[in-house]
């Protein structure tokens, strides 16, 4: 449910634009070069773990701006768990690894439980024990990067790593494809055609329904240009991917994980419950919302999305290192940010947290297709968050 | 309404990683490969410590005054008996 | 006629699509008490923040002419530099500080970088005197009363040097006693010359200080009434310039109900303070409410009444319960939860709408069905159209003044604002509502809208308890009247058989420690 300042409004709508502009600005730099396969499937690939953990950040900032630092040391440690239980290579005589090859189906489960534990865990100490946010995570987030250090050096004391992960795992979160062809793979073409339909139609079909109503529209200019844009952008992803190899794992991944979130934040009674304690914590708990549950299930379910985050890391990687997922919390934040939620709890949307990370994917990529230099990145990425919180801070005055 | 506590947490969070961009500025100041010129790279050093340091002051005044509203008593009859 | 101190020209201000100020005129002279009444939302706050400066010169049309010269405030400061101070509606104190440090707060004595602290407290404690406080200046701000704080305010504002007094409701967290108190050091202050505006909704004491009263309606001076005939101003003469109609009654007519069974019933009912758990700020209450009828509960500030619904809404208040809750007759438990209380059928309005009672960033909508999401949803799932059926319903039912019920709590007037909370628990399906100071700070034509609305759910059976610092509203509102004073109950009567002084009385005789 969107908080219905027209501020907050023409945020989201302005930075889909200028995330278009953004693109378009990188496709004139290189001359069409980032018009390519490769930059959609890095993008999507690569940038999975910001729209999953973004996810889960989302529901945490909605709570009232809390956050979650330790995500990226959990793909860490979580990581070299992974591998611990699954890796396949027991090393030679002279140096013996340390792995359990226990099989796929088994290291999964016993990732989630570790995963649900620890956001068990980490739920009870802020929603119960009242350990602030902050002092939690960033306990985690030094413990995690430690553990996960020390695990991967006993596991394999030469390389300090783990690799050799079975195929079927990196099949399922990372190289698969659905519908493998050869050549251009149609189904993916053909199905992007039916998903760019699918949101073209909801978009006016809801529209229209509203307005039957008489509930508040947007002008129709902006529900064409939102259709079209969606449009355009989903053809040209699924045709690039085709063009590629088709619809990778991870797409899907990431589209259900939207999909999910989409549903249980506009639709649901906890969705609104997560709104409003984000909004005003004490009128929500004494209009009967359990607000200390709420905070709870925010963190599980951010430890529930890292770990599977974590999974898709590994199976791109293919190897447990300790420096996964370096910086993937200032990732997560950032993309949120950037998508227009607020710090202070409350407000912000799944779609928002998307066009946010996509943007700052984008960005990422663009700098390294026109090879700017690694300095001036640094400085193009403070300028993105430093944008992002003028703005916010900007909104707050004007909300006054 | 909930006091801007968090929000203050999340101004400083960036506040810090534009120092880290700024230290790692400074730490490729003799990078051979770099196009960037010594000129602008204090300039931007600058600029972002700078920047950083506004915010970290922006955000410990939005947390005190987080701190002072939670401090007011919420009822008003919460106070002594006469 | 005296010389004129402030004069407000023909000022118009506009916020994006609603003009709040329409050619307001505004005459204020030298040494008198002027009183600026209005209903909720008719511009008498924005006039003031126009004058102090918290709206600049450049953001409104007129001229503000104060001491003959034509003033262009940028800023509060520039106000308060000319002898203009105002005093608002919230305290703007900070309770862990001392009275002398929050008094010269943004007025700090000494040099910029070393605060004389002695001058301060010095200072302070004269100026303290001069409101009559006791208190020395050195002590901090949450060991005295809200009362005593109110005082500390205009203390900080005689030390600003004040000129022009400016005090926004100051009387809308007091009781009746400091209520008066604060009155006749207005009183006191005009004799030593002082020139003050009040705006208040209390029109008892609109009639009692002001010299002349300025009514504003929807933006605009409607008239200005002189106080200084033989007879001092009728509140109804008031309320007719203020509501543009004549209001025979400020109360509708009780209906005759004839109450139910007991429906709740608190018996021994003690609460300890969750901080000093020594202290019993409930003790050893017994009340019972039943079907259909409304009781009342009086007091003074910091009397416990508030701390007693809230504890038997869920344990939402408070440590070290004892005592024991029947709901028709029969002993229940309710448990640290809300959810709980709710389910059992209670209500509990706060006495804080836009602090813990409504959620003002978001829609009538949410606010409207938030106790009670369930009636809107299917397995977790809510329909929105639902949602929206029931708050219209709630609209219409209560008549919320606002174009759409997707306009944001925020933006709706006090009297607004209360009636969605009302509906909020309304629409939760009660049995049981605990009303905390229902129409605090909102005006008389509201007041009487809310009014009508409890009398419409005794009438439907519901069990209504209201609490309330206003003698007058309680006496004409309630069936019967408890008297709670420093957690106890010490007085309990029949409406029709109690009256001001004797209530008062019993309370004074409690005082004694009898």
């Amino acid at each position: 449910m969107e908080s219905k300042s027209v501020f907050a409004v023409l945020k989201k709508n302005v930075m889909l634009i200028v995330l278009v502009l953004v693109f378009v600005l990188f496709v004139i730099l290189t001359h069409g070069g980032f018009f390519s396969a490769n930059t959609f499937t890095d993008l999507v690939k690569n940038n999975a773990y910001v729209f999953i953990l973004g996810a889960g950040m989302l529901m945490c900032m909605l709570t009232g701006g809390n956050i979650d630092l330790s995500c990226g040391s959990t793909v860490c440690m979580f990581g070299a768990l992974g591998a611990f239980f699954m890796s396949t290579n027991k090393g030679t005589l002279e140096n013996p690894i340390n792995v359990l090859n226990l099989g796929v189906p088994l290291s999964i489960l016993m990732m989630l439980a570790i995963g649900f534990a620890y956001g068990s865990l980490l739920g009870f100490l802020i929603a119960y024990v009242r350990i602030p946010p902050w002092i939690a995570t960033l306990t985690f987030f030094l413990a995690f990067r430690g553990l996960g250090t020390a695990l991967l050096n006993w596991a394999n004391p030469t390389d300090k790593t783990l690799a050799y992960l079975p195929e079927s795992f990196l099949q399922t979160f990372y190289k698969g494809v659905l519908f493998p062809t050869e050549g251009f793979n149609w189904p993916c073409f053909v199905i992007g055609l039916l998903a760019a339909g699918a949101v073209v139609f909801l978009l006016f079909f809801s529209r229209k329904k509203r307005m039957e109503k008489g509930y508040s529209v947007e002008p129709m200019y902006m529900t064409c240009l939102k259709g079209g844009l969606s449009a355009a952008g989903i053809i040209l992803l699924m045709t690039q991917l085709a063009m590629d190899k088709g619809l990778p794992a991870p797409l899907l991944w990431v589209v259900g994980i939207i999909l999910i979130y989409y549903f249980i934040t506009s639709k649901t009674t906890i969705g609104r419950h997560f709104y409003v304690v984000g909004s005003n914590m004490e009128a929500a708990r004494l209009s009967g919302v359990n607000t200390r549950r709420i905070m709870f299930l925010a963190y599980l379910n951010m430890a529930i999305l890292s770990t599977l985050a974590t999974m898709i890391n590994m199976a791109r990687f293919q190897t447990a290192m300790p420096n996964a997922g370096l910086n993937y919390e200032m990732d997560a934040i950032a993309a949120c940010v950037v998508g227009g939620v607020s710090a202070s709890g409350g407000a912000g949307t799944i779609i928002g947290m998307v066009i946010g990370a996509t943007l700052i994917g984008v960005i990422n990529l663009g700098m390294i297709a026109v090879n700017l230099d690694q300095h001036f990145q640094y400085i193009v990425k403070g300028f993105v968050l430093l944008a992002a919180v003028v703005f916010d801070i900007l909104s707050k005055k004007r909300q006054k | 309404m909930n006091s801007g506590k968090s929000r203050s947490g999340l101004i400083g969070l960036v506040a810090a990683y534009l120092i880290y961009i700024a230290y790692e500025l400074y730490q490729g100041r003799n990078d051979p490969k770099t196009t960037m010129t010594p000129a602008v790279r204090i300039i931007c050093i600058v600029f972002f410590g700078v920047v950083s340091v506004a915010l970290l002051v922006y955000a410990y005044r939005i947390w005190k005054q987080g701190s002072r509203e939670e401090e007011k008593p919420p009822e008003k009859e919460d106070e002594s008996l006469k | 006629m005296g010389k004129i101190l402030l004069e407000m020209r023909n000022i118009t201000k506009t916020f994006p699509g609603v003009k709040a100020l329409d050619n307001v005129n505004l005459q204020v002279e030298e040494g008198e008490i002027h009183a600026l009444v209005g209903e909720n939302g008719a511009g008498k706050s924005t006039l003031m923040n126009v004058l102090s400066g918290i709206y600049p010169h450049g953001t409104y049309e007129g001229d503000i002419v104060y001491d003959g010269e034509v003033c262009k405030f940028s800023k509060i400061k520039d106000s308060e530099k000319k002898g203009i101070v105002i005093i608002h509606q919230e305290l703007a104190l900070v309770p862990e500080m001392t009275i002398g440090e929050n008094m010269f707060l943004g007025n700090e004595q000494g040099h910029k970088f070393a605060i004389n602290w002695n001058k301060t407290y010095a200072e302070a404690d004269k100026y303290l005197k001069m409101v009559g406080l006791t208190e020395s200046s050195k002590e901090q701000i949450k060991t005295i009363g809200t009362g005593k704080q109110q005082l500390v305010e205009i203390a900080k504002a005689l030390a600003k040097k004040a000129r022009l007094l400016i005090l926004d409701e100051p009387t809308s967290s007091l009781n009746e006693e400091d209520s008066r108190a604060l009155l006749d050091l207005m009183l006191s202050f005009k004799k030593q010359g002082m020139t003050m505006i009040i705006i208040t909704h209390k029109l008892n004491e609109v009639s009692y200080v002001a010299d002349k009263i300025t009514v504003i309606r929807d933006g605009a001076t409607i008239e200005t009434i002189d106080n200084h005939g033989a007879e001092p101003v009728s509140e109804e003469r008031i309320i007719k310039g203020m509501v543009g109609r004549e209001i025979t009654n400020r109360f509708p007519k009780r209906p005759h109900v004839v109450p139910g069974d007991v429906k709740m019933s608190v018996r021994h009912w003690t609460v300890r303070h969750p901080l000093y758990p020594e202290r019993k700020v409930v003790d050893d209450v017994s009340v019972y409410v039943r079907e259909g009828e409304v009781i009342g509960i009086y007091g003074l500030m910091g009397a416990g009444r508030t701390e007693l619904a809230m504890s038997i809404f869920g344990q939402s208040y408070g440590v070290g319960f004892s005592g024991e809750l029947e709901l028709d007759g029969k002993p229940v438990k309710i448990r640290k939860s809300v959810a709980d209380a709710i389910k059992h059928k209670i209500a509990y309005v706060t006495e804080d709408r836009k602090g813990n009672g409504l959620i003002l960033s978001k829609s009538i909508t949410v606010n409207t069905t938030l106790a009670n999401l369930d009636a809107v949803s299917s397995h977790t799932v809510i329909d929105g159209d639902k949602e929206f059926a029931a708050a219209e319903e709630y609209r219409g039912k209560l008549q919320i003044k606002t174009p759409s019920v997707e306009q944001l709590v925020g933006n709706l007037s006090g009297g607004n604002q209360q009636k969605v909370l009302l509906a909020k628990w309304m629409f939760a399906e009660p049995d049981i509502l605990l009303l905390d100071e229902p129409t605090r700070g909102i005006d008389v034509g509201a007041k009487y809208e809310i009014y009508c609305i409890i009398n419409d759910l005794a009438a439907a059976g519901k069990s209504v308890v209201m609490i309330s610092s206003e003698l007058p509203e309680v006496l004409n509102m309630s069936d019967r009247v408890y008297v709670m004073n420093e957690g106890k109950i010490i007085d309990e009567v029949k409406a029709s058989e109690a009256s001001q002084e004797s209530i008062m009385a019993a309370i004074i005789r409690s005082g004694r420690g009898a």
